[in-house]
C-alpha cells in the first residue's frame, strides 16, 4: 500500500531522511514513533504529497503523491496535528465534504459522533477546540478511504473520548485499510495499534509488528535484580525494577510499548540483530 | 476521471468555497459599498456644483476596481500562510488546476461583476443628485442673467446634465454629445480596454504574490512591484545610456539620430507598424494569463 524507497529530504541543510525505505501494507494499524523533530510529521506529509522529498520514490496505492491528482487525494485522508474546519453548519460541512470522498457513509459519521458525544446540530464556530478534533476525526474514518494519516490525533481529548477514540479505531481494521498514527502519547496506542515504526536519525530504526516483537522479546517487572545482567533495558519503577529481556524461553508477556521505545533507542543495533536472526 | 479538470468537480468546489466564505465575501462587499457611499458623500459635499463628467466618473471607478481587486486577490490563496489552512485546501481531492480556476471565477469574474454593480448603485444616484444640483444652479444662473444682464441672456442655452459612464466603452466627456465623433476621438475609444487589460493583468499578479508570499501579501507584492519598476526604470537607464548623445525619442515609435559634423542632417528612425502592433497586443495580452499560468505553477509546487 506504501511504498518508500531511497528517499532523501533535506530541510535549512539537515536530512530530515537520509536514504530512508519503508513498505506499509494494508489491514494495519502502524504507530509511528521517535523523537521531536525526527520527521515523523514530515513523513506523513511527504506520503500525502504536501512536501516533496529531495530525491527517493514514493508511492502510494499505486500514485505518486506528489502529483496531487484527485483520484490519490480522494484515498487519503489526514487528521494533522494543527487542523482547519470552516466556520459553516454541520449539513453544510457534511454535504460538500461527502461529494468530494465518493466511499463517505454518512450513517458511519453521525454514529462516530455520536459516540464522541459531539452534538451534531451545533455549528462548528460553537464547538470547542476538541470537539472540532472530534469532527475531523469522525470525517476521517467515515471517509472510508484506503490510508489514514493521523499526527497527534488524541492531543485535546479528554480521557474518556481518548478510550472512545480507542475503541473505535480498534473496530475499523480491516484488510483494505491502513492507519498510521504518529504520537507521543504511548499509552494511547495501547491495545490499538499492531505494528510500531520508529524513526530516528533520518532512517527507519525499527519496523515491526507487536506480535513478532511479543515472540523476540520479553516486558517484565522484577524484584530480584541479579537477573538485571541480561537484560536489553532496565528501568527502576515503583514496584521493582522494569526490565526487557530477549525472548528465549518463548514466555508470553504483553508488550509494553514505552518499554519498548526505550529499548530500540538504547540498543538499536542490537535489537536489529534480535529480529534478523 | 480526468485528473486535469473536471467540470462537475470544479463546479462542486466553488460552491464549497462560496459556502465557507459567503461571510467573508459578504463583508467585503458592504465594505466596498459603505466605502463608496462614504466617498461619495464627501465628493459630493466638496465638488457639488462641479461637473461630474463620464471621465471623472470612470476615475472613481478604475482607481476603487484596481484598490479593491488587487486587495481580493491577494487574499484569494491566502489560506496556504497558514499551515492548518493550507493542508485543508492542498490535501482537497480536486486538481491544482480547478483550484486555481475556482480562484480566477471568484477574483476575476465574481469580484468585477459584484464590484461593478455596486460602483453602478452609488454611482447613479450620486450622479443623479449632482445634476440635479448643477441644474438648480443653472436655473437660477439663467434666471440672475434675465433680470440682471438681459444682453448675455440667452434664451436658447439648455442645461447639458452629465451623463453615466459606461466603464466598459471609453467616450471623452465631449463626444457625449458629438452626433460624429472625431478622428482623434475614435482613435481613444478603446483606452478602457488598456485600462482593463492592466488591471487584470495587475490583480493577477497579486493573487500570484498571495501564493508566493503568504501572509502580508498585499503589501509585499506591492513592494515587488515598485522593486520591478525601479529595475525597469534604472535597465531602461543604463541602456540608454549607451545610445549616441545626438540620440533623441521623439515618439514612442520615432527616433531620431543627429550627425554632429552637420547640424542639418538628422536621420529619423521609425519603428515598423508590426512591432508597435505586436508589442502593443503583447502588453495587452501576454501579462493576465502569464502570472496566472506561473501562479498554477506555483501552486502545484507549493509545500506545506
Amino acid at each position: 500500500m506504501v511504498n518508500v524507497s531511497q528517499l532523501q529530504f533535506r530541510y535549512r541543510n539537515k536530512n530530515v531522511f537520509d536514504n530512508l525505505n519503508l513498505t506499509l501494507q494494508g489491514g494495519h494499524i502502524y504507530g509511528l514513533l521517535g523523537k521531536n523533530g525526527s520527521g515523523k510529521s514530515t513523513l506523513l506529509r511527504s506520503l500525502y504529497g504536501l512536501l516533496y522529498p529531495t530525491s527517493g520514490q514514493i508511492n502510494v496505492l499505486g500514485n505518486v503523491p506528489g502529483l496531487r491528482e484527485p483520484k490519490f487525494l480522494q484515498q487519503v485522508f489526514m487528521v494533522p496535528e494543527e487542523f482547519y474546519l470552516p466556520d459553516v453548519k454541520m449539513e453544510e460541512l457534511i454535504h460538500y465534504h461527502a461529494q468530494f470522498y465518493p466511499h463517505f457513509s454518512l450513517s458511519q459519521f453521525q454514529n462516530y459522533l455520536r459516540e464522541f458525544e459531539v452534538p451534531s446540530d451545533n455549528s462548528l464556530q460553537q464547538m470547542s477546540y476538541g470537539q472540532k478534533k472530534k469532527v475531523l476525526i469522525s470525517l476521517g474514518l467515515a471517509s472510508n478511504t484506503p490510508l489514514l494519516l493521523m499526527d497527534e490525533p488524541t492531543n485535546g481529548l479528554d480521557i474518556i473520548s481518548k478510550s472512545q477514540f480507542r475503541k473505535i479505531m480498534s473496530g475499523l481494521v480491516n484488510h483494505d485499510k491502513c492507519m498510521i498514527i504518529s504520537t507521543h502519547q504511548l499509552k494511547d496506542l495501547e491495545n490499538l495499534i499492531d505494528s510500531i515504526v520508529i524513526i530516528d536519525e533520518a532512517k527507519i530504526l525499527f519496523n515491526e509488528n507487536l506480535e513478532h516483537i511479543a515472540q523476540k522479546l520479553c516486558f517484565k517487572i522484577v524484584t530480584d535484580t541479579s537477573s538485571v545482567n541480561t537484560a536489553l533495558f532496565t528501568e527502576p519503577s515503583i514496584t521493582g525494577v522494569a526490565v526487557v529481556y530477549a525472548n528465549t524461553q518463548q514466555e508470553e508477556t504483553k508488550v509494553d510499548l514505552e518499554l519498548l521505545y526505550k529499548t530500540v533507542m538504547a540498543n538499536p543495533a542490537v535489537l536489529n540483530n534480535l529480529f534478523n536472526s | 476521471m480526468n485528473q486535469l479538470f473536471s467540470f462537475s468537480r470544479w463546479w462542486l468546489l466553488v460552491r464549497k468555497t462560496y459556502f465557507e466564505k459567503k461571510r467573508l465575501y459578504l463583508l467585503s462587499a458592504l465594505t466596498i459599498l459603505a466605502l463608496g457611499l462614504a466617498f461619495y458623500i464627501v465628493f459630493l459635499i466638496l465638488n457639488s456644483t462641479g461637473y461630474f463628467g463620464a471621465e471623472l466618473q470612470a476615475g472613481f471607478y478604475f482607481g476603487g476596481l484596481f484598490i479593491t481587486g488587487c486587495l481580493f486577490a491577494s487574499v484569494q490563496f491566502s489560506d496556504l500562510a497558514d499551515k492548518s489552512k493550507g493542508i485543508a485546501f492542498i490535501t482537497l481531492p480536486a486538481s491544482q488546476l480547478e483550484k486555481l480556476l475556482a480562484g480566477v471565477f471568484f477574483s476575476v469574474l465574481v469580484f468585477t461583476v459584484v464590484y461593478t454593480a455596486l460602483f453602478y448603485s452609488v454611482n447613479t444616484p450620486a450622479l443623479k443628485i449632482s445634476n440635479s444640483i448643477r441644474y438648480n444652479v443653472f436655473i437660477t444662473e439663467q434666471e440672475y442673467k434675465r433680470v440682471n444682464y438681459p444682453e448675455t441672456y440667452d434664451s436658447t442655452e439648455r442645461f447639458k446634465p452629465a451623463e453615466l459612464v459606461n466603464v466598459f466603452k471609453y467616450k471623452n466627456d465631449s463626444s457625449y454629445y458629438s452626433d460624429n465623433d472625431s478622428d482623434e476621438e475614435q482613435d481613444v475609444q478603446n483606452i478602457y480596454g488598456y485600462i482593463w487589460m492592466a488591471f487584470l493583468a495587475v490583480q493577477a499578479f497579486y493573487a500570484l504574490g498571495s501564493i508566493y508570499f503568504g501572509a502580508y501579501s498585499f503589501v509585499k507584492t506591492s513592494v515587488s512591484i515598485l522593486g520591478l519598476a525601479v529595475v525597469f526604470f534604472f535597465f531602461g537607464q543604463i541602456i540608454t545610456s549607451f545610445f549616441p548623445s545626438s540620440y533623441e525619442s521623439l515618439n514612442y515609435d520615432l527616433y531620431s539620430l543627429a550627425d554632429n559634423t552637420n547640424i542639418d542632417s538628422t536621420t529619423y528612425y521609425n519603428l515598423p507598424d508590426w512591432l508597435l502592433v505586436f508589442d502593443t497586443w503583447l502588453l495587452q495580452y501576454l501579462f493576465f494569463p502569464l502570472f496566472w499560468f506561473i501562479a498554477y505553477i506555483r501552486l502545484k509546487e507549493k509545500q506545506i
